[in-house]
């Protein structure tokens, strides 16, 4: 492999090395922008949904009350007038069987046919009447009227018998009874005119009534309402809990006359409100189960309002974020120009200044040529005439070397102006052809002086051969000057400096200025870390600007053979228009 | 070989005297004047083989008056004195507006070379125009 290649992979690996830890830490700021970016917007997020949310749970639970409020109120009011009604009923009930036991003597009631009579007329008034006996005070039937004739038992052990007897009057909770059929009994005391001891008269009434009664409660196929008697038994259909005379679990059930209302969830009856209420002089109460489809839409209402609310806070927040990012695009923008702007008067400011550097040198160099040419030719003129006229003089030994003197003292102020006049008309574009080895000895020209006086061992090696290049004679010396003085600050008295060029097989030349110094910092302290050579662009803030110009790479790198870095300069051949182009700066 | 007849123009005189006066020592034949009128003037009378013009000359610059004493005379050699050579210079050599340049201040060996090599120049473009005027004579 040609060593100009191995010396670029080597550099290559080398730059990868060095811009390794610049890549990492790159990485790292990305994922930290990546992190940053996921927080902001679940930070955003978080902050426009949780106000939200709990705004909805507010709204929920208000609502929520006072839809039960509201429903709990219409159903306490339903539950009263059906109450009422149940209680007016009933009272009216017990209120007839006791006048038929009072109107009528036990005699004649305790006649079938009396009896048949008076339950013919009483259907007739109450249908739901299923059938009137009369009982001794033993519980045993004395006459009977209505269509279970053939069915008689004895009821003195019954509850309501008991009651009867001992209150005088006396409702039943609901029983088939041995007519297998659902009923309740009204039953009254009646004592025995003039002798001791009591009948009871005994009403059947179909369950039918209660459960029109029930009814009237205004409820939708989702509610229920029944009469349970005790704690436990129905005594109507229930719609949840089944047929009447099953077994049922419910809260604690109202003793009291006013309707008591409370939340119920549970697993038959599900989320409701739940009532009860006591029937007066009766074994029921009256329950009644409600469970408002509004509530149970109140979530899913408020699901779709909120889905809404977000979706507008989102498309607003999208809004806003991209007004955001459109503002800051715009006003990047404007910096970047502003930026650009501010960099193009700099460096006009710049390229102005060194225009004025340069005229300042021109004039001078012209002002100083004139008056130095007449030294020169007047001091010429002398030997001329001592020449012309050697019996002249008597003291031409004397003249002849201060003459000398003037004119090598003349010859090193013209290397001076040429100089001087050669740099300041380069700080012109100005595209020719080129040998880059005159250019360097120019550049070693400026700096002889200080190379003699440090003791400086120069070493040139340029090759003859070198092709011509279209440049910019002035800025390639000031690019190759600078680097040059860099050079020279490098090393200590007495060091070493080399200057070589040569073509390089990838095609333009290839220029190293060397040294011997100390080496940069950035160098050194890489050195100590282990690694290699190193390739990044080393030339001076100022030289970096003409190198960008005239298409030079410049590298820093550190030889194997050397005893320290030197300097390499790889310019490659342009064609006139790139070249033009770039020298010029458009 | 004959020496040349060279006119100096340099509004510097001191300096324009001197080397001309250096020159006559050298058996050339030397003038100096000291502005771009004076220099055509001399030309039209004197008909100079070689001249050396300033390039900084005041009111008309050294190559301006080449290219009018061209007009007048296109076989005068002109030799420019200037404070460095430069891409400009080497385009006036290349289109025969001057034959050389110098560089202030000027070793007179140097100067009397290129002075000799114009002279062969000039005479080279009067034989030209012999040549030249001959044909059109037979013509």
């Amino acid at each position: 492999m040609p060593e100009d290649q191995t010396t670029d992979t080597r550099l290559g690996s080398a730059k990868d090395m060095l811009l390794s830890p610049i890549r990492t830490a790159a990485a790292i700021r990305n994922d930290r922008y990546k992190s940053l970016k996921v927080r902001i917007f679940f930070t955003v997020g978080t902050l426009a949904g949780v106000p939200l949310l709990i705004v909805t749970a507010v709204c929920f639970f208000w609502l929520h009350a006072v839809l039960v409020d509201d429903f709990s109120r219409q159903l306490r009011w339903q539950m009263e007038h059906a109450q009422e009604g149940l209680e007016s009923f009933l009272q009216d009930r017990v209120s007839s069987t006791r006048y038929f036991a009072s109107v009528h003597s036990y005699g004649a009631l305790s006649k079938e046919q009396s009896l048949r009579t008076i339950f013919r007329k009483s259907k007739q008034e109450f249908p739901e009447l299923i059938d009137l006996e009369v009982l001794s005070s033993g519980g045993k039937r004395v006459s009977y009227a209505g269509p279970y004739a053939d069915k008689s038992s004895n009821y003195a052990n019954h509850d309501w018998f008991i009651r009867a007897k001992v209150h005088g009057v006396a409702i039943s909770q609901v029983f088939p009874g041995d007519r297998n059929i659902l009923h309740y009994i009204i039953a009254v005391r009646q004592e025995m005119p003039g002798r001791e001891g009591f009948w009871i008269l005994r009403a059947s009434f179909d369950v039918e009534t209660l459960t029109r009664f029930v009814a009237e409660i205004e409820l939708s196929d989702r509610d229920d309402a029944f009469l349970v008697a005790g704690n436990d038994m129905l005594q109507t259909t229930s719609r949840l809990h089944g047929a009447a005379l099953e077994r049922v679990s419910l809260p604690v059930l109202s003793q009291q006359k006013v309707v008591s209302i409370a939340k119920i969830d549970d697993e038959v009856v599900g989320k409701g409100i739940f009532g009860s209420v006591k029937v007066q002089g009766s074994p029921w109460t009256l329950v009644a189960i409600i469970k408002p489809a509004t509530l149970a839409r109140i979530a899913s209402m408020l699901k779709r309002e909120i889905l809404a609310v977000y979706l507008v806070i989102v498309f607003v927040a999208i809004g806003i974020l991209m007004n955001y990012r459109t503002t800051q695009r715009i006003v990047n923008r404007i910096r970047e120009t502003e930026k650009a702007r501010e960099e193009a008067i700099a460096h006009s400011e710049h390229s102005a200044k060194l225009a004025s550097i340069g005229r300042l040198a021109t004039g001078v160099a012209h002002e100083i040529n004139n008056p130095l040419a007449i030294i020169n030719e007047k001091a010429g003129l002398i030997k001329d005439l001592f020449e012309v006229h050697p019996e002249s003089s008597g003291c031409q030994k004397e003249f002849l070397p201060l003459v000398n003197a003037i004119s090598d003292s003349v010859g090193r102020c013209r290397t001076i102006t040429h100089r001087l006049l050669g740099f300041a008309r380069r700080m012109e574009i100005d595209i020719e052809q080129i040998n880059v080895n005159e250019v360097l000895r120019e550049v070693v020209g400026f700096l002889e002086r200080e190379i003699v006086v440090r003791n400086i061992r120069l070493e040139l090696n340029l090759d003859d051969k070198l092709p011509h290049i279209e440049s910019d004679r002035g800025l390639l010396q000031q690019v190759f000057l600078n680097i040059a003085n860099n050079a020279m600050d490098a090393v200590k008295d007495g060091g070493e400096i080399g200057l070589s060029t040569m073509t390089a097989t990838e095609g333009g030349l290839k220029i190293v200025i060397r040294d011997d110094g100390a080496g940069i910092r950035f160098l050194r302290q890489k050195r100590r870390e282990g690694a290699r050579d190193s390739g990044f662009p080393c030339h001076t803030a100022s030289s970096s600007d003409l190198a960008e110009r005239l298409r030079l790479t410049v590298f820093c790198t550190r030889e194997r053979r050397l005893p320290s870095f030197s300097r390499s300069v790889r310019t490659s051949r342009r064609t006139d228009n790139e070249t033009r182009k770039r020298a010029s700066g458009r | 070989m004959k020496r040349a007849n060279v006119l100096l123009v340099d509004d510097e005189a001191d300096l324009a005297q001197t080397l001309a006066r250096r020159l006559n020592m050298r058996h050339y034949r030397a003038r100096s004047v000291y502005s771009a009128p004076e220099a055509l003037e001399a030309v039209s009378r004197e008909a100079p083989e070689v001249m050396v013009i300033d390039l900084h000359l005041p009111g008309m610059p050294g190559n301006d008056l080449a290219r009018a004493v061209r007009q007048v005379d296109s076989t005068v050699a002109i030799i420019l004195l200037s404070g460095q050579g430069s891409l400009q210079t080497e385009n006036w050599i290349h289109d025969g507006l001057i034959v050389d340049f110098v560089m202030k201040p000027v070793e007179i060996q140097e100067l009397t070379k290129k002075i000799d090599s114009a002279k062969n120049e000039h005479d080279a473009r009067c034989a030209r125009k012999d040549g030249e005027r001959g044909k059109h004579g037979q013509a």
